[in-house]
């Protein structure tokens, strides 16, 4: 078993497995020698973000021993033919209003969880697909900074886009 | 971890910006002023307008997103259309995209100015290039001053559009970065003549391949390098062929192969590899040979559980029985290490068939199926090894029409021998014949001891062999072997029936079928003939006979059993 102790002195004792979906959990607990034996206790290491840090153990309980991304995973990455599809589980998961969506991927970001944060983006980016920048503007409350000649200068650059 | 750029504006930037003597300009009496002062002074505004709302943009919760995790959202966008539009949105997405080279990698060379302008803002980024039908060729020769950085080379176009591709990448050009490479011409596999590709594909040396798909090409493998390799798919038309000494000694470069898919491929007959040529690819996971390419099988060695499939034309099967004899006999042999902890399926659906491999289940299975017209039947073919076949508790054996003449009666003998554990055995519409002598003791030995409960429906008016049946019966029990319940199903009136204390006999005259689709077996004609128990006639119920597969650890589950094995010459077990 891990104790994980979050900013505001929240306890929460996970199985090493559902620990170790974080890399940076994973990391910290091999840097001091622990092992699955040892009730290990992250002295100190606290985590900014207490309120999203329930759901991302949830995805990792669910996701326990599941494999985790390799070197070649992270090389396929690269690739853009990546799939959109977002599984049965993880999008009911992922479906929480934006505040709590950014916060879970900022969580995945820091705790080195590659597939939730994949799935943060994956999600965001379905949110943006087929919408106009307008449109986005709209959905995430961002207003539009350019002035009328960078938009002009913006066209301009992006007209080989609208080729056929 | 970086953040959201600081943009923000100083008191002093902010006035600079609007100009410092604002206040002074505004308290002057108006007019008069003239209009560049009054186009600057908006101009100025404008500009501290858009500042301010850049501010603004800085407080927006998707914008606390690191820039590098802000990067990564339009990487799951499929059109480059969409991340054009998520630069558009503000100038914080603008600069995270625009710098994130990766974005724009990806080039279907449909335009020349699309082409031209993703190359730049790529940078350096290792490119992937797809083409599809209707690509323009000099967009695609764009790309080749960029060799170094391909990653993926992707070609799906239509026959008379490959000559460009393939007089570009003939060319002395290298790609040390590939790995990918697909080429497939838009035409069916049966179209007449492959496409003769002539000198090296990219200088021959691709150090960085680890999956080739190529199809309907006939390449000359042995100038082609790819020490790395991970998956290959080749196909061919049938016209064609590959040089199967040629291909082998490809694949012998390529060591760490995985994933090889062969098909429709010859190797036609001139063309066979020496019976001696046998290599070893120590990390093939998956294999799969169609039709006769399934003779490469003969010159691999397969590692411990690997997945194997061979297909072949279901005509082939029965046609060419010689063929397949040649093909299979060598299975025994090469299983034999690894028997227990593989198995094997040969299945034809369609009209084709096929044989796989899975690995760890402990049994080998035999599959041939039928089609008649618009009706399907299926026999099944099963073949267990002994370790298995000693755990088989319950057997349930069914053909249409009975068995096929000719086929397994005494393979069917020996492995029902095999079976020490059995404790029910049902056959229905089979040779039953052929089971109840193979019930019979022989030298001492009653074949399957433990066997209690037997069932058998018999077919085509089987009623000859119930002296079999009763001397079968007595000759168990006079070796202390009795069985607890024995129902026989008759389509006719039998004149004699057996009596044992523990016989049902039930007569039923409708003929089962094989209902693929629901998977269950079914009377011919649902709710017509009856049933006839003691003397007593019932209508027979109608519709589905449930049948509960035999349980062998590590069976497939939905799987029938049957087993009348040795349908296929040349299969045996060890």
């Amino acid at each position: 078993m891990v104790l994980l102790v979050t900013s505001d002195n929240k306890n929460f004792v996970v199985d090493r497995e559902v620990a170790d979906r974080s890399v940076f959990v994973k990391n910290t607990l091999e840097a001091r020698g622990l092992s699955i034996a040892t009730p290990p206790m992250l002295n100190g290491g606290c985590f900014e973000l207490t309120s999203p840090f329930l759901q991302v153990l949830e995805y990792c309980q669910h996701h326990r021993g599941e494999p985790l991304p390799t070197t070649d995973d992270a090389n396929a990455d690269e690739n853009r033919k990546r799939t959109t599809d977002i599984g049965e589980w993880d999008r009911k998961f992922i479906t929480v209003d934006h505040e709590m969506l950014f916060e879970i991927i900022l969580a995945a970001n820091y705790l080195d969880i590659k597939p939730l944060l994949d799935v943060g983006c994956k999600t965001i980016g379905n949110m943006v697909k087929g919408k106009s920048p307008e449109e986005v503007r709209k959905l995430f409350d961002i207003v539009n900074d350019f002035t009328p000649e960078e938009e002009a200068q913006i066209k301009k650059e992006n007209e080989w886009a609208e080729d056929p | 971890m970086s953040s959201y750029p600081g943009q923000g504006l100083s008191t002093d930037e902010l006035l600079f910006a609007l100009g410092k003597d604002l206040e002074q300009k505004l308290a002057r009496p108006y007019p008069p002023f003239d209009f560049a002062e009054v186009d600057a002074l908006e101009k100025s505004l404008s500009k501290v307008s858009m500042k301010i709302r850049t501010m603004k943009n800085a407080l927006a919760s998707v914008n606390n997103l690191p820039v590098e995790v802000l990067q990564q959202i339009p990487s799951w966008l499929p059109f480059v259309a969409d991340i054009i539009t998520a630069s558009q949105v503000c100038r914080y997405w603008r600069k995270a995209f625009l710098s994130y080279s990766n974005l724009w990698s990806y080039l279907n060379c449909r335009s020349e100015h699309a082409t031209h302008a993703l190359l730049e803002r790529s940078g350096v980024s290792p490119l992937d290039i797809v083409i599809s039908p209707g690509y323009s060729p000099r967009a695609f020769c764009y790309t080749i001053p960029h060799v170094k950085r391909w990653e993926v080379l992707d070609v799906r176009v239509l026959r008379d559009e490959l000559n460009v591709v393939f007089a570009t990448i003939t060319g002395p050009g290298t790609a040390p970065k590939l790995r990918e490479l697909t080429i497939v011409p838009m035409m069916g596999y049966d179209s007449p003549g492959a496409i003769d590709v002539k000198g090296k594909i990219l200088g021959g040396e691709l150090p960085a391949l680890q999956r080739l798909c190529l199809c309907s090409l006939k390449i000359e493998l042995h100038k082609l390098t790819a020490p790395n390799l991970t998956h290959v798919f080749l196909a061919c038309t049938r016209s064609e062929f590959i040089s199967m000494t040629a291909l082998l000694d490809f694949l012998e470069r390529s060591p760490l192969i995985e994933d090889f898919e062969l098909r429709y491929p010859g190797p036609n007959l001139p063309d066979l590899a020496h019976p001696d040529h046998i290599i070893s690819l120590h990390n093939l996971r998956r294999i799969v040979l169609w039709d006769r390419g399934s003779m490469y099988i003969h010159h691999l060695t397969l590692p411990y559980g690997v997945e194997c499939e061979l297909n072949f034309l279901f005509t082939e099967v029965l046609g060419t029985a010689g063929f397949i004899e040649e093909m299979f006999a060598f299975l025994p042999e090469r299983l034999k290490p690894i028997y227990e902890a593989e198995t094997m399926s040969i299945v034809p659906s369609y009209n084709r068939g096929a044989v796989r491999f899975k690995a760890p289940s402990g049994f080998v299975e035999i599959l041939p199926t039928f089609f008649h017209g618009d009706r399907t039947s299926i026999t099944r073919f099963i073949v267990y090894p002994p370790p298995v076949l000693r755990k088989v508790k319950e057997l349930f054996v069914c053909s249409r029409d009975g068995i096929i003449p000719g086929w397994g009666s005494a393979d069917v003998r020996k492995h029902l021998k095999k079976m020490t554990s059995l404790g029910s055995l049902t056959i229905m519409q089979c040779n039953a014949t052929s089971f109840i002598r193979a019930l019979l003791p022989s030298e001492g030995k009653v074949p399957c001891p433990t066997l209690k409960n037997l069932t058998i429906h018999f077919a085509h008016s089987e009623t000859s062999c119930v002296p079999d049946f009763k001397s079968m019966v007595e000759q168990r029990e006079s070796h202390g072997h009795k069985f607890e319940k024995i129902v026989l199903i008759f389509d006719s009136q039998v004149p004699d029936p057996p009596d044992f204390p523990n016989l049902e006999v039930k007569v039923d005259h409708r003929p089962l079928y094989w209902d693929a689709k629901k998977k269950v077996w079914r009377y011919l004609q649902e709710g017509e003939g009856y049933m006839e128990s003691h003397g007593n006639r019932t209508l027979a119920p109608p519709g589905i006979i449930p049948i509960d597969p035999i349980m062998i650890p590590g069976m497939i589950p939905g799987m029938i059993p049957g087993m009348i094995p040795g349908m296929i010459p040349g299969v045996h077990l060890p």
